[in-house]
């Protein structure tokens, strides 16, 4: 979608922005979006849930956006930002949520537009005090399962990652009455055994069109909002705050014995290739801020990781074919752990983010035979 | 630094690390086999002591790489020997593990326990598994005319790392040492005697290698320096703007890191922070160092551990106190932020 098509600021917008210019507290986005949108197709309501590590969103956005912006402001405790002027103003504004730290970045741009990949660019810029974070494959099934309770969940168009080489794969359902749509755990279940979803366009009966991604966030197209804010924005809050308890507190503290270690979950087999292993050092290190140190190398893996920006640091390691483990040093903020498992899952289409215990000690026999 | 071919240095000291860290790894797989595995094993363990340090009488303390204290009042000293072909070397190892052998008081975490009788573990590497036992134990031990002669043979165990895992083996020299298990429920000596070997993966040990990050040897100090660039001297600049200044004594710093993770003495620290002085990132000062800490950027090199062993084979011009003194002007400089944003 360009910019051209959606000039002239959305009704959305424009609410926003007056409420912040007056200061004055909105009632609910349900009753927002209620109001502003008319059920044409350019309405649609853009959502990116992030994870908030000691600070005031808005305000870090905003400083990330310095010089982009035309004006800041705050409708009751939600900061609205204004991003150019005239009929191409659009805002993004940081919704709190029910959860400590747990904020929603909303706008009316869509997610593939130049104007949303800046906001996205503002928040990789706010790291890792602020940052965003990838769905678990559990999470992301269960919004499948959660909206299936409302109506026949089908699928129009999925993207996904082919895990053997990265690449990019898209498939499209057209509406026919004589060949239905896929249902979301059919849609799902035709990639599962070469690719990781990504994102799905998905239609919930004749109540909800949305659009559903695995680096948490959706985006509402058309239908009930209310099944969209119960279902799929709380599903997101909630895997939000998992996360955030998963990675909160997780620095090392001297004479305490680490019961847990973090670990990231990849496809199977996927570091049985060196090819990978190389891919992961590059990955790890091409991340603005971040360095790593290389204590062993062929064939385990064993990676002091340091994040520059707020002197986190960690030890990853690959004992296994299918799992990077990290170990939080003497300083890891929950920011910093969560851009870095971000930013591994999104590379390698991880399927989980979990609490692994630290030792894995083997019995006599396995000493004796594989260790 | 001296004015030898710039790959010829890099590569030394990435060898001294690589050779370090290879230690850390084979003394925390024995850590984990008496501490942690589900084996009887570690029920017959009192203490294991990564960092033993034990009184000698007119020479200086003993520093093996491990001791191990057994509930029935026996104990184990397992020492990695680094082998080189002359001779001097063996007979200084010999030395070395004679006094081993007569060792009777073990550490009990911080005190010292009597033991009746003391095992030496020789670990060396496999490429010199087969002469090491036949010079230690077969020209030596077993010459009546030579002056090597502890209560029992050492038990020389050769290690590889083979496929995904660490393989500890014992030499089966008819004249090798076996480990005395006694009447304990399992031990070593019984693994060795059954199975002629065993094996370890790194993930079983893991935890313990990052927990405890060194061995008793001196710390390599490329392998200290990469860690205090990548751990230590972030944790203590958060987030702070970069340069960071730090300043600090070496013995502080030292008795920091014998703290979190044991083993660190004021030397170490000294020579990874000569090492740090060469590659422009530190400085003595009257009492002691200061550090400009910050991300370091070497065109084409990502691995910090090779960046920094670059910068101290071959220097760059700038120097630890421009640095900051440059950092310093432009943080005077810059203009206070707004009270507010809009």
């Amino acid at each position: 979608m360009t910019v051209a098509e959606t000039s002239i600021p959305r009704p959305f917008d424009t609410a926003m922005w007056a409420a912040a210019e007056s200061g004055r507290t909105l009632e609910s986005l349900h009753d927002l979006v209620a109001t502003t949108f008319s059920g044409d197709r350019e309405d649609q309501l853009t959502v990116a849930t992030v994870i908030a590590d000691g600070v005031l969103p808005g305000e870090r956005l905003a400083q990330a956006a310095a010089g982009a912006t035309s004006g800041f402001g705050w409708a009751g405790s939600v900061a609205v930002l204004r991003i150019g002027e005239g009929d191409d103003a659009y805002t993004v504004s940081v919704w709190p949520t029910a959860e400590d730290g747990i904020y929603h970045l909303i706008g009316t741009v869509p997610v593939t537009d130049e104007r949303w990949r800046r906001v996205e660019r503002w928040l990789a810029n706010s790291a890792p005090r602020l940052v965003p974070f990838v769905l678990n494959q559990a999470d992301f099934d269960g919004v499948g399962a959660a909206l299936a309770e409302h109506g026949r969940v089908e699928v129009s168009r999925l993207t996904a990652r082919v895990l053997s080489d990265g690449s990019s794969y898209t498939r499209g359902w057209a509406e026919r009455r004589r060949a239905p749509r896929p249902t979301y755990s059919q849609a799902l279940a035709e990639v599962d055994e070469f690719a990781s979803v990504r994102t799905l366009t998905i239609h919930v009966a004749d109540l909800l069109s949305l659009h559903l991604r695995r680096h948490a966030g959706a985006t509402f197209y058309s239908g009930s909002f209310r099944l969209f804010e119960n279902v799929v924005l709380n599903a997101l809050v909630n895997a939000a705050a998992r996360r955030r308890d998963l990675l909160t507190d997780r620095e090392r503290r001297p004479h305490e014995r680490q019961e847990y270690a973090v670990a990231v979950e990849m496809p199977t087999g996927i570091f049985a290739d060196a090819e990978a292993v190389s891919e992961l050092l590059e990955t790890l290190a091409e991340q603005r801020g971040v360095g790593i140190a290389v204590l062993h190398r062929n064939p385990y893996l064993h990676v002091a990781v340091t994040d520059y920006l707020d002197g986190s640091n960690f030890d990853a390691l690959v004992t296994l074919d299918d799992r990077v483990v990290i170990y939080p040093g003497y300083r890891a903020t929950a920011g910093a752990l969560t851009r870095l498992t971000e930013h591994l899952a999104e590379r390698f289409a991880a399927r989980e983010v979990a609490n692994v215990a630290a030792s894995s000690p083997p019995t006599r026999d396995e000493l004796f035979t594989t260790g | 630094m001296p004015a030898i071919d710039l790959a010829e240095c890099v590569d030394r000291l990435l060898q001294g690390f690589t050779t370090y860290d290879r230690a850390v790894d084979v003394v925390s797989a024995f850590e984990m086999a008496f501490t942690t595995s589900k084996s009887a094993v570690p029920a017959t363990v009192r203490h294991f002591e990564r960092f033993p340090r034990i009184p000698a009488e007119g020479s200086s303390p003993l520093t093996p790489d491990f001791t191990v204290l057994f509930e029935d009042g026996t104990g184990l000293v397992g020492e990695i020997a680094r082998l080189a072909l002359h001779d001097n070397s063996v007979e200084s190892l010999c030395r070395q593990i004679q006094k081993y052998d007569g060792v009777r008081q073990l550490p009990d975490g911080p005190a010292l326990t009597d033991v009746s009788q003391t095992d030496v573990l020789l670990l060396v590497p496999q490429s010199v598994g087969v002469g090491a036992v036949k010079r230690i134990v077969v020209d030596r031990f077993a010459d009546p005319a030579h002056p090597y002669k502890p209560s029992v043979p050492p038990c020389v165990v050769q290690f590889a790392f083979d496929e995904d895992r660490y393989i500890f083996q014992r030499l089966l020299e008819p004249l090798n040492g076996q480990l005395r298990d006694g009447d304990r429920a399992d031990g070593l000596g019984r693994w060795f005697e059954e199975n002629g070997d065993f094996k370890a993966k790194p993930v079983r040990f893991s935890d313990i290698k990052t927990a405890r990050a060194f061995v008793n040897d001196p710390v390599d100090k490329l392998y200290l320096a990469t860690h205090l660039w990548a751990k230590t001297f972030p944790t203590m600049s958060g987030d702070s703007a970069q340069p960071v200044r730090l300043e600090f004594r070496s013995s502080d710093l030292a008795a920091e890191l014998r703290d979190r993770f044991g083993g660190v003495r004021t030397s170490d620290v000294d020579h990874a922070l000569d090492l740090l002085k060469a590659a422009k990132v530190a400085d003595e000062t009257g009492d002691g160092w200061v550090v400009a800490w910050e991300e370091l950027h070497t065109p084409g090199e990502r691995d910090l551990a090779r960046a920094l062993a670059t910068r101290a084979c071959r220097p760059p011009r700038r120097s630890v106190s421009s640095r900051l003194k440059a950092a310093d002007e432009a943080a005077a400089a810059k203009p206070e932020p707004p009270a507010t944003l809009f």
